[in-house]
């Protein structure tokens, strides 16, 4: 059974500017133990795709349509109380830049301890320090029981985010959603913080998403690959098929112009540039950018072909080749 | 015993170079840092840059690559004097530039540009487009009336950007176009050497490449020279000649491209190659061994020896008490390291 099954997902936000159709039907699922990739340029909906998964949408935007099966629970229609249960302890998330979503004024350490008092009420103050000094020691952090005590501005970029994967991990969720979690590292500092995040699948089979745009990082690091375009998903696909055989020309786009250390290939960028969600285009979003493009894509959205189970294309290049649903 | 030219960077510069357009000798910039208490107060400095030597051939590019920190920044900055340098030279075609009066250095400024990281907090939020291209062109007194409504129309088209857009404001760009409008405005003077300061970094890959690209063209097309600081590894590596790898303000190793990558000779550059993933999902290189938390010391920058032995897995007692000079082991490939890894190799052949 799937841990996770986004199914056809809608979400908006509803702004003093207008309607920002964020996401227009997006549908994944993740297993037990696997790790997923959402790969994208900025403003494909990465992100609102896994805020939505959270409810973390802020009072502008609204889940329209669509399913979260959640351990074959229904978080759509989750109360807000029952969603604080699953954040933290179920599912949990870290983000892009440590700074500013650790509390600056709380000492890193009192914020693992809150986060675990906050899931489990049977704790003491004392246990939840041990716990907090356990999960420190955990994520690499040398001397823990001194950094305990020490501020966010005190420790390093590389030393947050590892406070922010000890607090992620402090419940032992299920699921972990990382977005762009080293995108704001040095590679040395980024190659330690993959490792720790291939131990910790390892050792707690926890299922990752891991959200970024960095081919190398989806490279290193996950089992299969979802390509987000303008709020859709428009390719699925395992690691090894992505970068052998991507099939969208979006992700070819992608791949194209991702210069690599160890190829000297001339670099193909993609022309364009990703729209707006209140001025998505006609027919396939991807259109106005795409070499491959013909009349039909100019005025009629692709649809899904899938070739087997966990392969899927959204494209019209693809649609005699297999069958659609 | 094989025959390693042994000569420090000092000597050899000037007999290597095709021909140096830039070079840099012993550059210093340090930040005064107060500490210690008032009553008692000491000032320290920052070394952000110290005893940096390289080299920029005519037409070139030399990319500079290191952490976080290193002083890559602060080099650009330093050769265009936004900071002013502690010690040092940098001769730009012929003239010790980090010497002169403001006033002499006025004309060196026009023919050394610089683009910027962040193309949304560079561009003046108020101007036209237009005004911004042109602002350099009336400061230098270069073009008036119709010839430079020409000039600022032939720049936009230049680095693709659409003319009829002049009247805008950058904010109703996107990134890459913000960066194409600090191109245009760099290139717009008819430099000759352009300082690139991350200047990709905050876009998107596809963007990225297309920026990429545009340099190349321009460098052609212009016969400009440039210095791409970025760190961004892959990237550096698609558009350089030559790359120096910065660590704790320091160049420890400088080489051609493919030289750096296939014969690496210091450390600390085989420790930042290897860190960067590959893209190929077969060929995995992150182990959870990896998972070891090594951090740059910032700040105790005040060590005698070699900066990396704290971090170098080859570090022995000689490295902690001396620091290594940058020197000349093989043609144009320089290294600051007392057992550079071609080294180590010949040694266990022996
Ligand atoms: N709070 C909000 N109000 C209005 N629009 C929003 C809001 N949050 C996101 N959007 C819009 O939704 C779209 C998707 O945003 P999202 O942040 O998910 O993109 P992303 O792919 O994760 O980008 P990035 O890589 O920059 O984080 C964008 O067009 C964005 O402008
Ligand atoms: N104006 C300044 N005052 C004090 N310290 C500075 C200043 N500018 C840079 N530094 C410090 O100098 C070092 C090198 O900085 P920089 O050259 O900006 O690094 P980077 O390689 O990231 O570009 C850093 O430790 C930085 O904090
Ligand atoms: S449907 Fe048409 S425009 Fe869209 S990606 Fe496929 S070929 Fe390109
Ligand atoms: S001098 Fe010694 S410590 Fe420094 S990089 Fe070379 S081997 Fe390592
Ligand atoms: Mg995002
Ligand atoms: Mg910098």
């Amino acid at each position: 059974m799937n841990l996770l099954e986004v199914k056809n997902l809608h979400t908006h936000f509803h702004t003093d500017r207008g309607l920002v159709p964020a996401l227009n039907g997006v549908s994944f699922s993740i297993k037990k133990g696997e790790v997923l990739g959402i790969v994208g340029e900025s403003g494909c909906g990465k992100s609102v795709t896994s805020l939505s998964i959270l409810q973390l949408l802020g009072n502008k935007g609204k889940i329209e349509k669509g399913s979260i099966q959640f351990k074959g629970q229904e978080l759509t229609t989750f109360t807000k109380k029952q969603m604080r249960k699953v954040r933290g302890d179920e599912i949990s998330m870290i983000f892009q830049e440590p700074l500013t979503s650790l509390n600056p004024l709380i000492r890193v350490g009192k914020q693992i301890a809150e986060t675990i008092l906050l899931h489990r009420e049977n704790y003491s103050k004392n246990q939840a320090k041990e716990h907090a000094i356990k999960m420190m020691k955990m994520v690499g952090i040398p001397q823990a029981e001194e950094k305990y005590s020490q501020y966010p501005h005190q420790l390093s970029g590389g030393m947050r985010q590892r406070i922010m994967i000890a607090i992620a991990l402090a419940c032992n969720p299920d699921l972990l959603i990382a977005d762009e979690p080293t995108t704001a590292l040095d590679v040395t500092i980024q190659e330690q913080i993959l490792g720790l995040m291939k131990k910790i699948a390892h050792e707690t089979g926890t299922s990752i998403i891991f959200i970024t745009h960095d081919l190398g990082v989806v490279a290193e690091m996950v089992d299969r690959v979802i390509v987000m375009y303008s709020g859709q998903v428009v390719e699925e696909n395992d690691v090894v098929s992505f970068f052998e055989a991507p099939k969208h020309p979006y992700s070819q786009g992608l791949i194209n112009s991702t210069p690599a250390i160890d190829q000297g290939q001339k670099l193909e960028a993609i022309r364009g540039n990703v729209p707006a969600p209140a001025n998505k285009p006609n027919g396939c979003p991807f259109h106005p950018r795409c070499p491959m493009a013909s009349d039909i894509c100019k005025t009629t959205v692709p649809k899904n072909t899938y070739f087997g189970k966990q392969e899927m294309v959204n494209c019209w290049l693809y649609d005699k080749e297999a069958k659609t649903s | 015993m094989s025959k390693i030219v042994e000569e420090t960077a000092k000597e050899a510069f000037g007999k290597v170079t095709d021909e140096p357009i830039l070079e840099v000798k012993n550059l210093k910039t340090y930040f005064p840092i107060s500490s210690g208490k008032w009553f008692n107060k000491e000032t320290k400095y920052l070394k952000a840059v110290d005893e940096v030597s390289f080299y920029v051939n005519q037409g070139e590019t030399l990319g500079i690559v290191g952490e976080s920190g290193c002083g890559k920044s602060t080099t650009g900055n330093s050769i265009i004097r936004l900071v002013e340098p502690t010690a040092g030279e940098v001769w730009f075609k012929g003239e010790n530039i980090a010497t002169m009066k403001s006033r002499e250095f006025k004309p060196f400024k026009k023919n050394i540009q610089m683009i910027f990281q962040d193309p949304f907090s560079s561009l003046n939020p108020r101007m036209h487009v237009f005004d911004i291209i042109a602002e350099p062109l009336r400061t230098n007194k270069m073009y008036q009336g119709k010839d430079l409504e020409q000039r600022v129309y032939e720049l936009m088209d230049t680095v693709g950007l659409d003319p009829d857009l002049a009247n805008r404001f950058p904010h109703q760009f996107s990134g890459g176009q913000r960066q194409r409008i600090g191109i245009a405005r760099a290139i717009a003077v008819k430099p000759e050497l352009i300082i690139c300061d991350e200047p990709v970094s905050a876009l998107d890959v596809s963007i990225q490449a297309q920026i990429l690209n545009l340099l190349n063209r321009l460098q052609r097309d212009l016969g400009l020279t440039y210095i791409f600081i970025a760190h961004g590894i892959p990237a550096v590596k698609y558009v350089s000649d030559r790359i120096a790898v910065m660590y704790m303000g320091e160049i420890v190793e400088m080489a051609d491209k493919d030289a750096l990558f296939k014969a690496t000779l210091h450390p600390y550059t085989r420790k930042l190659i290897s860190a960067v993933p590959s893209t190929d999902p077969k060929k995995r290189t992150i182990g959870e061994e990896q998972a070891i938390a090594d951090e740059l010391n910032q700040g105790e920058s005040d060590v005698v020896g070699c900066k990396f032995a704290d971090r170098c897995p080859l570090a022995r007692a000689h490295c902690r008490e001396v620091r290594p000079d940058l020197r000349q082991l093989r043609s144009g490939h320089f290294v600051k390291c007392h057992y550079p890894l071609e080294q180590e190799a010949l040694e266990e052949n022996v």
